[in-house]
């Protein structure tokens, strides 16, 4: 009989297969982990990583968060294998994303379309010149950028419409006229730099996104689509 | 063909061509995007003059095709826009296209440049490019 850690292996791995298989997601990385070190000790290593989630955002894209290693840390079958620290770092992770604590079920929040354009978006634009005027790429690095400003946006703020700048950066445009408007730039560092127009009025900024949205900017936006 | 004038008067017309379709809002509108300048800080436009839409199409379709991209339309722009937002409008005649000219005095912050940009496009006018380009003619 399979033992726990065996059992967790498999599901882990089978769950990669299906992925790949009925979704088009190759989890490359993690898998490249799992073999060299075994799917419980890639999924420490994966929960002691400070580096953004890529992985998990890309489930919580397709739906499917309930198929993360995250969510097999704080389930009933696998919590025993991880220690509250860890379960602790899983919970927080996927509570980021909409998880509810209260009934364990995994829900999904409507930036999910966001984070599709984002993708879209930066994949349409990550060649040089893609503008045909000699434009930058629009990197990889900024894409995960943009994604983690998109995530900590207050939910009720409307999703902005993604688009990308000649200089590789994307952009978040909230709009409801020619002259009531904000465009933030996301750089590849996540600096953000942002313009509006209020009618006559106009506002310029520009701050490091550290992990929640500038409380300036948030206000902003919510002036320009104030009716 | 004779030389255009040096010398961009405000009440000329500037086309800045688009090539990509997320430049332009569902409503017919263009994003800021679309005139943030790069890397020479400067952005490049081509003078209406006297030219024919078609004149100005076959300039727009030559630009797409040596990028391999689409000609999606242009953007209008008055040269006095530019000129109320502190930027130039400098003629810059190419072999390929004699009309051309550059928009200058870009500040270079990124801020203030969103917002010059946020500026131009409130005040372009989008004109969709619906066909092929007709025969040259008289172009560049």
């Amino acid at each position: 009989m399979a033992t726990l850690v065996e059992r967790f292996e498999q599901t882990t791995i089978e769950g990669c297969r299906r992925l790949s298989r009925e979704h088009g997601y190759n989890p490359t990385y993690f898998l490249r982990m799992v073999s060299e070190m075994g799917a419980l000790e890639a999924t420490r290593a994966l929960l002691r990583s400070q580096h953004a989630q890529a992985g998990l955002t890309r489930l919580w894209e397709l739906g499917l968060l309930d198929w993360s290693v995250e969510a097999a840390v704080v389930s009933r079958e696998y919590g025993a294998l991880f220690s509250p620290e860890e379960q602790r770092i899983a919970r927080q992770r996927l509570q980021a994303l909409g998880w509810s604590p209260s009934d364990s079920r995994l829900e999904l929040r409507p930036r999910r379309d966001l984070l599709r354009a984002l993708r879209t978006t930066q994949e349409g634009a990550a060649a040089a010149g893609w503008d045909g005027f000699g434009a930058a790429p629009v990197s990889a690095e900024t894409l995960s950028a943009a994604r983690r400003v998109a995530l900590s946006l207050p939910t009720d703020l409307p999703d902005p419409t993604p688009g990308a700048e000649p200089d590789g950066h994307l952009t978040l445009e909230w709009y409801l006229s020619p002259r009531r408007v904000v465009s933030v730039s996301v750089a590849p560092g996540g600096d953000l730099h942002w313009a509006a127009l209020l009618d006559e009025e106009s506002a310029t900024g520009s701050s490091r996104f550290t992990g929640t949205v500038p409380a300036e900017l948030v206000d902003l936006v919510r002036r320009v689509l104030a009716q | 063909v004779s030389a255009p004038p040096l010398e961009v008067a405000p009440r000329e017309i500037l086309a800045r061509f688009v090539l990509r379709p997320g430049l332009v809002r569902a409503d017919g509108t263009l994003r800021a995007d679309a005139f943030v300048p790069f890397r020479h800080v400067e952005l490049s436009v081509t003078r209406h003059l006297d030219w024919t839409a078609g004149q100005l199409w076959n300039v727009g379709a030559a630009v797409a095709e040596a990028q391999g991209l689409p000609l999606v339309g242009r953007a209008d722009v008055q040269a006095a826009v530019f000129g109320l937002l502190g930027l130039a409008v400098e003629a810059d005649p190419l072999p390929s296209n004699l009309h051309h000219a550059n928009v200058t005095g870009w500040p270079s912050e990124k801020p203030a440049q969103k917002l010059v940009a946020l500026e131009v496009a409130a005040r372009a006018t989008y004109v969709p490019f619906t066909g092929a380009a007709p025969a040259l003619g008289g172009g560049p």
